[in-house]
């Protein structure tokens, strides 16, 4: 069955892109069909991968990519609309789900390796959510970017700006659950719920990210570009780690 | 004076600090991840933070600078939080209660406490890392306790163990039929016994004793046929703040979920101006 993962993959990455072309042209119907063609074809591979192993596929970098894009797909279909603006939230979604498919090429295109650890609940739990929160402030970032590149924003209501910040406190809520999976995982494995390494330093950046982008102050057009940028940037840094994570 | 309270409660000081504290961050994560500084953070996870830093021959000066550092920025950004705190209740209640004030007024205070928790768990208790210990064997530590090794039951072939764990598949290793009996004991008074298993860890009190790994019998290297049982590497930690920081957590958790809940409609129905800083 395995052998079906890679062929899943292209198709899955064909209907995205498929959708993301189609959306930009505005093909109303034709979108719609394409983009749940390419959620349920990503969905039938992680379904695939999870019969395959036997355990989630959230550990390693292609299938926690791809859990990512699944739940970003979702995202975009459900939680956002069609405007008459080309580059809207939508299109930057699957923009992003795009550029998660594209960096996904680098990735060795096969389920992680077993682990002991893989049916460990704290352990599930710890990169189910943290893949969760990646998806999340994915989303919030494309909201950012949207607003962000308006030229029209000072103009208009700030509605997308909010959307981002929901969708950010929302990936607070996920993190701080993978984070404290992640130090009860560490506890019963190595006896303390903190250890002085790059990895537990990375989530405190992560963390300390999001709080700078909640507590920007202000209440004028200025601050609000900023809390904008620093919201996209916690998400690239999110990212950034994850594929350097995932490529060590 | 109001001025300076003023100062030290605002956002701006807050926005300050925490880019700080992020590059501080990012500079651990490349301490961390150099060659130079990686037995030194193996040392910094081996023992108390207080150990660690008194010890002479210990860590070096940037790591000390690094730490010490990190602990200052804390503090500051501890400063902003109980200033910032005290204006907002001093608001409700001399102004309005508003609810999602309140809330976010109760997630700042708990986050204080949680980041207190872990500041605490760096010099409260004790921390022995890698008992390297064969069955019958005994370790004796802090509180007069006394840590035996009853029996080591492995099941798989102790060559398994000379393998790097990444390279083991589930028909050669099986974590969860593989254990170690231990007791643990004070003045000759048993305390408690239990088996260890991999990510089961025994614990009594605030004492933990995690099974890190078994360790491989000695000769296997060789051409030695009748190996004797493995032995086992342990951690034995005492965290007296652990049940609070686990417990306290999740009420974060709750409150900023609770948080959000509260003014995801509100934010999205107002379109115009509004408050988007926690």
């Amino acid at each position: 069955m395995k052998h079906l993962i890679l062929p899943g993959y292209a198709t899955s990455y064909f209907f995205y892109a498929a959708t993301l072309i189609t959306y930009l042209l505005r093909w109303r119907n034709l979108w719609q069909y394409l983009s749940i063609i390419a959620v349920t074809v990503n969905f039938l591979v992680l379904l695939l991968i999870t019969i395959s192993t036997g355990y989630f596929p959230f550990f390693n970098g292609f299938e926690s990519f791809l859990f990512v894009t699944f739940i970003l797909g979702g995202l975009g279909l459900l939680c956002s609309q069609t405007e008459k603006h080309n580059l809207d939230v939508r299109s930057w979604v699957w923009i992003e789900i795009l550029f998660l498919l594209t960096i996904m090429i680098f990735f060795p295109k096969e389920p992680s390796l077993y682990r002991p650890n893989h049916t460990f609940l704290w352990v599930v739990l710890f990169h189910g959510f943290r893949n969760l929160a990646l998806a999340t402030l994915l989303f919030s970032a494309a909201h950012f970017i949207r607003f962000r590149l308006d030229p029209r924003r000072r103009q208009l209501g700030n509605h997308d700006l909010f959307r981002g910040r929901n969708f950010l406190l929302l990936t607070t809520v996920l993190l701080l659950c993978s984070e404290y999976s992640g130090m009860i995982w560490c506890q019963t494995g190595w006896g303390d719920f903190w250890h002085w390494s790059a990895t537990f330093f990375q989530s405190t950046v992560i963390i300390l990210c999001l709080m700078f982008a909640l507590h920007i102050p202000g209440k004028n057009h200025r601050s609000d570009d900023i809390r904008s940028v620093a919201g996209a940037v916690t998400a690239l840094l999110m990212l950034t780690i994850q594929v350097t994570k995932g490529l060590s | 004076m109001k001025k300076i309270s003023d100062h030290l409660a605002s956002l701006y000081f807050m926005t300050i600090i925490l880019p700080v504290l992020i590059l501080w961050f990012t500079w651990g994560i490349l301490l961390a991840q150099s060659n130079t500084f990686e037995h030194e953070f193996y040392v910094m996870n081996s023992t108390l933070a207080s150990d660690w830093f008194s010890r002479t021959q210990g860590p070096s000066l940037v790591l000390k600078f690094w730490f010490v550092g990190l602990c200052v920025a804390m503090a500051i950004l501890a400063i902003n939080l109980v200033f910032c705190s005290w204006v907002k209740i001093l608001k409700i209640i001399r102004i309005k209660l508003i609810m999602n004030k309140l809330v976010m007024l109760i997630i700042h205070m708990v986050f204080g406490v949680v980041a207190l928790g872990h500041f605490g768990s760096f010099f409260l208790g004790y921390r022995y890392e890698n008992v390297t210990l064969q069955q019958g064997q005994s370790f004796s530590f802090k509180d007069g306790c006394i840590l035996s090794v009853k029996d080591v039951h492995f099941v798989d072939s102790p060559q398994v163990l000379a393998k790097p764990p990444k390279e083991l598949s589930p028909d050669q290793y099986h974590h969860n039929a593989n254990y170690s009996e231990v007791t643990l004991s004070r003045n000759g008074k048993q305390l408690s016994s239990g088996k260890l298993y991999f990510l089961r860890p025994l614990t009594y009190k605030d004492i933990q004793v995690t099974l890190k790994r078994f360790t491989p019998p000695k000769g296997i290297t060789g051409a030695n046929h009748a190996l004797p049982k493995p032995g086992v590497k342990l951690v034995v930690s005492k965290n007296p703040v652990k049940h609070f920081v686990f417990g306290i957590f999740p009420v974060m958790i709750v409150g900023i979920g609770l948080y959000t809940i509260m003014t995801w409609r509100q934010s999205e129905n107002k379109n115009a101006k509004q408050e988007t800083r926690m």
